[in-house]
């Protein structure tokens, strides 16, 4: 395996309400490799993936990017490399499509500039990728709620980072643009990005990562690949009794399904 | 962008054009020929000494103020504010009227009177406590630099009350005045005494004009496309602040510019705020200067008076209506 590109080390972060403290001792992204962070509300998954975007300071730990320590590195120079894309995203204004992604170029032009014919075609490709094309003019308020994920990942993609790291992309999503987001990430791994993804879509994440990380109560439960980690322990121990382990019917790699429902209790 | 602010840029030059031929007195192109030819007319004296100077720091004035208000609203997220929202007003308010007050405090200071001095080392003030209370371990916090703000501003209006029940009832009439706002200044020392301040303050805001377009997305976003939210945070908060400040010491507190002017261009022009701002800039300057012009001249158009209203007063029994028009007809900030 290559060397990772991100790593994570020794971070500890709590918040000041208290209640809860995240211990990780190392997560690191690997280029071409899909990381899916799973675990129940609450788990630290989301202030993980802050703190490895940089958007986040830790208590303690730190984080390094391709070798610089991220929290000296300008945040341009960051943004270069790294993309991420937060859980909710409120735009106070209504931009149009193509507009949002091109403030994805943002790391990469003089804020005055206009776009160049280079970062035209990167925005055209980022737009095609996210099967934005017949929307590209309508402004974000005439967008779904999935529409406008994708938009907003176009305008990360539009950075051309090397780093994917996304926060429950696919919540809004019907299954089969879940599916098509997944394939997506599958495509640009294969092309050399480190991606990793904060979901609660466990079977998604079975299907499509290279490596599953669970998280409970602050700190890692298990990591390794789908098959490995995904055991029926595991899952009962995450989420509880009600959860049945399945096998997919192609892959045969694990799936959850909800135990049956009780005949008289449905009544 | 460029091809966009063009409409800007000519109804800014037309009201400057035409802005120092409007007065109580007529005067007309021949009175400025002869004085520039040097026979002293009067009327070239009023218009080079008296008019364009004020058509000058009127739409410097409304420009900062419509500027200040797009990018504040921006900063803070929030659709309502402008620039005074920070108690800027109150603190400038208290500080002139504490120099009306309190002889002992009546320095002039190089050409600006004790007024105006006190009331930009009152702006000064206020700026500096909000800011002291805003600053965090991870930064500017946005929110409590706003609640700072519209507090301090309660307070100075407290202080204000306090001097008003407890003085001279004729310097009540100075201060009452103040606090209508007017740009009637005499030349321009006061302009350029404020100048190097203001200009400054302005070339921040400006200049972080593409940054702002993803403090829009919100924070996250922002820091995630490579914009260094603290920083920009910070400088559009001390441009904003010493930009108004400055304005507010010398023509007081005039309303409404701040807020109506953003959302109009917005709704004109879209929302990249690379247009937004310098657009912002170019309409108030141009509304403020417009107003202004109105408020000298309605006495003598109506009733052949030479007295002149307060800008402040055309700005708000214009811009308020017009405001409200804004807010129903279309769904708000989008």
């Amino acid at each position: 395996m290559s060397d990772a590109v991100l790593t994570v080390e020794n971070v500890c972060h709590g918040y000041a309400s208290g209640g809860f403290e995240l211990r990780v001792t190392r997560l690191a992204l690997h280029p071409g490799e899909i990381a899916g962070l799973i675990g129940p509300n609450g788990a630290g998954k989301s202030t993980l993936l802050r703190i490895a975007a940089g958007v986040l300071r830790p208590r303690s730990g730190q984080v390094m990017l391709g070798g610089n320590l991220l929290a000296r590195m300008e945040r341009r120079e960051v943004a270069k490399r790294l993309g991420y894309l937060p859980q909710e995203i409120a735009a106070q204004f209504d931009f149009r499509v193509e507009e949002l992604v091109g403030l994805g170029r943002f790391p990469h032009v003089s804020g005055f500039a206009a776009l160049s014919r280079k970062d035209r075609e990167i925005v055209d490709r980022s737009i095609r990728q996210t099967e934005l094309e017949n929307l590209r003019e309508r402004p974000l308020s005439q967008l779904s709620g999935g529409e406008r994920k994708r938009a907003f990942l176009a305008s990360v993609l539009a950075q051309e980072p090397e780093i994917l790291l996304l926060d429950e992309p696919t919540v809004a999503l019907d299954i089969h643009h879940q599916v098509r987001f997944f394939r997506l990430l599958r495509e640009l791994a294969r092309k050399g990005l480190a991606v990793a993804v904060v979901t609660h879509e466990v079977n998604l994440a079975a299907l499509f990562a290279d490596r599953i990380v669970l998280m409970r109560n602050g700190t890692y439960l298990a990591e390794g690949t789908p098959r490995q980690v995904l055991t029926e322990d595991a899952i009962r121990n995450l989420y509880g009794t009600d959860i049945l382990l399945h096998r997919h019917p192609q892959s045969g790699l694990p799936i959850v399904l909800p135990t049956q429902v009780e005949p008289e209790e449905a009544r | 962008m460029n091809s966009r602010i063009i409409p800007y840029l000519l109804l800014s030059l037309a009201v400057l054009l035409i802005a120092p031929w409007i007065g109580t007195e007529h005067i007309g192109l021949d009175h400025l020929l002869s004085y520039l030819g040097g026979d002293g007319n009067p009327g070239g004296s009023v218009l080079i000494g008296q008019r364009i100077p004020r058509v000058l720091l009127g739409f410097l004035a409304g420009g900062t103020l419509a500027l200040v208000g797009a990018s504040f609203q921006v900063l803070f997220r929030n659709p309502l504010v402008e620039p005074y929202t920070l108690g800027v007003t109150g603190g400038a308010a208290l500080g002139a009227y504490l120099a009306i007050a309190f002889p002992a405090l009546s320095v002039p200071v190089g050409p600006l009177s004790s007024m105006q001095f006190m009331a930009m080392v009152g702006a000064g003030a206020t700026l500096g406590i909000i800011y002291f209370f805003a600053r965090q371990q991870q930064g500017l916090s946005t929110h409590t630099l706003l609640l700072a703000g519209v507090t301090l501003g309660i307070v100075c209006g407290g202080a204000i009350m306090l001097l008003t029940y407890i003085s001279d009832p004729h310097k009540l009439l100075q201060i009452n005045r103040w606090l209508m706002g007017g740009i009637d200044v005499v030349g321009y020392k006061e302009l350029a005494t404020i100048l190097p301040f203001l200009l400054p303050g302005l070339g921040l805001l400006l200049a972080n004009a593409p940054e702002l377009n993803h403090i829009a997305l919100g924070e996250e976003m922002a820091t995630g496309h490579g914009v260094d939210v603290n920083r920009v945070q910070t400088a559009v908060f001390v441009g904003g602040g010493l930009a108004t400040a400055m304005v507010v010491s010398l023509v007081g507190p005039i309303g409404f510019v701040g807020l109506i002017v953003p959302h109009a261009v917005r709704r004109m022009s879209g929302f990249d705020q690379r247009l937004v701002l310098p657009a912002s800039f170019l309409l108030g300057g141009a509304a403020l200067t417009a107003a202004d012009c109105v408020a000298r001249s309605l006495f003598m158009w109506l009733w052949h008076s030479t007295t002149e209203l307060p800008v402040g007063i055309i700005t708000a029994l214009v811009g308020g209506p017009l405001f409200i028009r804004l807010l129903l007809s279309r769904k708000f900030m989008t």
